[in-house]
């Protein structure tokens, strides 16, 4: 199997190198780049990861262990992998019989042994993303309110209009699936706020008599 | 006798024949025009030369168009400075961006805009953070260790100057082309920390591993540079390409740990200065023992990757990389020490 077809299953976004497409880059840059000041100045809840790319706990409960540096597939565990290779090793969730032929002669793994890839929880990236909504949410809500009005701000609105402008239908259908999914998350989350709120579990932070919020020495707007 | 892809092996007989040149005749300008080839087992086609040649031209210019931008918005000082390190990061960037162009075809995915801005960053980023690691001193190495760590468990980075800003912003674009959080990815990713790691306790921690026996000493330093490379390489492949066959995943796994040889070679005189211990800078017949090493992942590489395009490119590319840095190992013993990236 080749090239276009393939592609296809790219798990990236497609190349675009329009204007607008850099506009967005590059304010995606200023947002990461803020992210992290603001955590520099204690804006953020330094005891909240942003993101983990440690997979060391969940590569432990694998079926399989592939030696890269040998080109040899072990159960996980199997006495036969060598110190020198521990360093090497890739946690496998799947085996085909292709990979048979990378097999361990000592301990034999096979295809029926597989497990389903642990996946990424949804809801960890999902309460990830609203801790990160909900302690910077309003500075965010306020500087756009600011950019927008300047000449770059307007020129970026252009730019991101141009660019919804280009998408085609099915796109669009799944933008306004996003943005209306997003919009139901963020009034359920403000009912769940102010519901938890009132037992003190809000996010790090001290709630507030009318379930309005106050991060850690900074009034929420 | 074997045949395949590109090149071809020689007869039992000329495989003794290591260091021995070839010249080749042509009229272009670059590796394949004015350098002499080494005799290994395997031998690119002089076509395939001229064609990686004509590639990296190609990369580099689109390298720049990549990084450059970003450069000048995070940290203009990089090129305004008018030193070398600049051009050297274009070039650190190009050799990623063709390796990654390989393993893209090796995996049966094509190299479009996407992946080759993706390999063009990959190659700035890891630029970056080696020269956070390598150029400061010990202390600073520690810390940055401790920070990289941060960033890969807590996804914080505190951005102390416009250096880490433009390495963050790279790192930040990567992030948001590519899903980082799939399983072989993440892997890769923390495999490569962990290596470095080593490689910065190992420097560390010199007397204790002095004390080792000497042959102990070799492995450990063999088995932290082939993870280095190793795992680099892994990072860039599964950033590029979702799936690809295990087989294959230790073949380029094999192709990076010989970049890393091939490149600690040619640095071998910047690491004495700078008191770092590498494989290529302990072992007493290093550039025997780099041929050696070269000729057996070559051999590995033409009998067990696919027939495609791929092949060719990254067994021509990893070729005549060793060439420039067996040149580069001279100049600098010639000249006393040139930390800098040769490539034509």
């Amino acid at each position: 199997m080749r090239s276009n077809k393939r592609r296809a299953d790219f798990p990236g976004p497609s190349t675009n190198n329009g204007a607008a497409a850099r506009d967005v880059a590059v304010l995606a840059d200023a947002v990461a780049i803020g992210l992290q000041r603001l955590h520099q100045r204690r804006k953020l809840d330094t005891e909240q990861p942003l993101v983990s790319v440690d997979y060391r706990r969940e590569a432990a409960a694998a079926p399989f262990q592939f030696d890269a540096a040998r080109a040899l597939l072990h159960r996980t565990g199997c006495r036969a992998i060598p110190r020198s290779s521990r360093s090497a090793l890739y946690a496998v969730w799947t085996m085909t019989d292709r990979d048979m032929r990378v097999a361990c002669p000592q301990c034999h793994p096979m295809p029926r042994e597989n497990k389903p890839e642990r996946p990424v929880d949804p809801t960890d990236v999902f309460f990830g993303l609203i801790s990160l909504v909900d302690q910077f949410g309003s500075i965010l809500y306020e500087r756009g309110k600011e950019y927008r009005g300047t000449i770059r701000g307007k020129q970026m609105e252009r730019s991101l209009s141009g660019l919804i402008a280009n998408l085609d239908q099915k796109q669009k259908q799944g933008m306004t699936m996003i943005m209306s999914a997003m919009d139901s998350i963020l009034s359920t989350l403000n009912s769940y706020n102010q519901r938890v709120g009132k037992d003190g579990n809000t996010n790090g932070k001290r709630p507030l008599r009318d379930g309005a919020q106050v991060s850690r020495g900074r009034k929420k707007r | 006798m074997v045949r395949s892809g590109s090149g071809s092996f020689l007869p039992d007989r000329e495989k003794g024949a290591r260091m021995q040149y070839l010249r080749t005749e042509s009229p272009e300008r670059g590796l394949a025009g004015n350098t002499p080839i080494y005799s290994f087992a395997w031998q690119p086609k002089r076509s395939m030369l001229y064609a990686v040649d004509r590639l990296v031209r190609k990369h580099r210019q689109a390298v720049s168009k990549e990084l450059g931008p970003l450069v000048r918005a995070h940290y203009p000082a990089l090129i305004d400075k008018d030193e070398i390190e600049y051009p050297k990061m274009l070039e650190l960037s190009t050799k990623m961006t063709m390796a990654g162009h390989a393993c893209s075809e090796i995996a049966g995915f094509q190299f479009d805009g996407h992946r080759l801005a993706l390999s063009a960053l990959y190659g700035g980023c890891c630029f970056l953070a080696d020269s956070f690691i390598d150029e400061y001193g010990e202390a600073v190495a520690r810390e940055y260790i401790d920070r990289f760590e941060l960033l890969l468990t807590k996804g914080w980075f505190e951005i102390r100057n416009e250096r880490e800003q433009l390495f963050y912003a790279i790192l930040s674009r990567i992030f948001s082309r590519r899903d980082v959080l799939e399983p072989m990815l993440r892997q890769a990713i923390f495999s490569l920390f962990l290596a470095q790691k080593r490689d910065v306790v190992l420097r560390l921690n010199a007397p204790t591993f002095r004390a080792l026996p000497r042959s102990r000493q070799l492995a450990m330093l063999r088995q932290c540079a082939r993870d280095r490379g190793g795992h680099t390489i892994m990072v860039l492949t599964c950033l590029l390409a979702p799936h690809v066959p295990l087989r294959y995943q230790h073949l380029i796994f094999l192709a990076g740990a010989l970049f890393m040889f091939i490149d600690d070679h040619g640095d071998c005189s910047a690491d004495w200065r700078s008191n770092r211990i590498t494989y290529m800078n302990q072992v007493r017949f290093p550039e025997l023992t780099l041929g050696g090493i070269v000729d057996a992942t070559m051999r590995k590489l033409v009998t067990g990757l696919p027939d495609n395009p791929g092949k060719d490119l990254i067994c021509t590319f990893l070729f005549r990389y060793f060439v420039t840095r067996i040149e580069k190992h001279a100049l600098e013993q010639k000249k006393g020490g040139l930390s800098w990236a040769v490539y034509e």
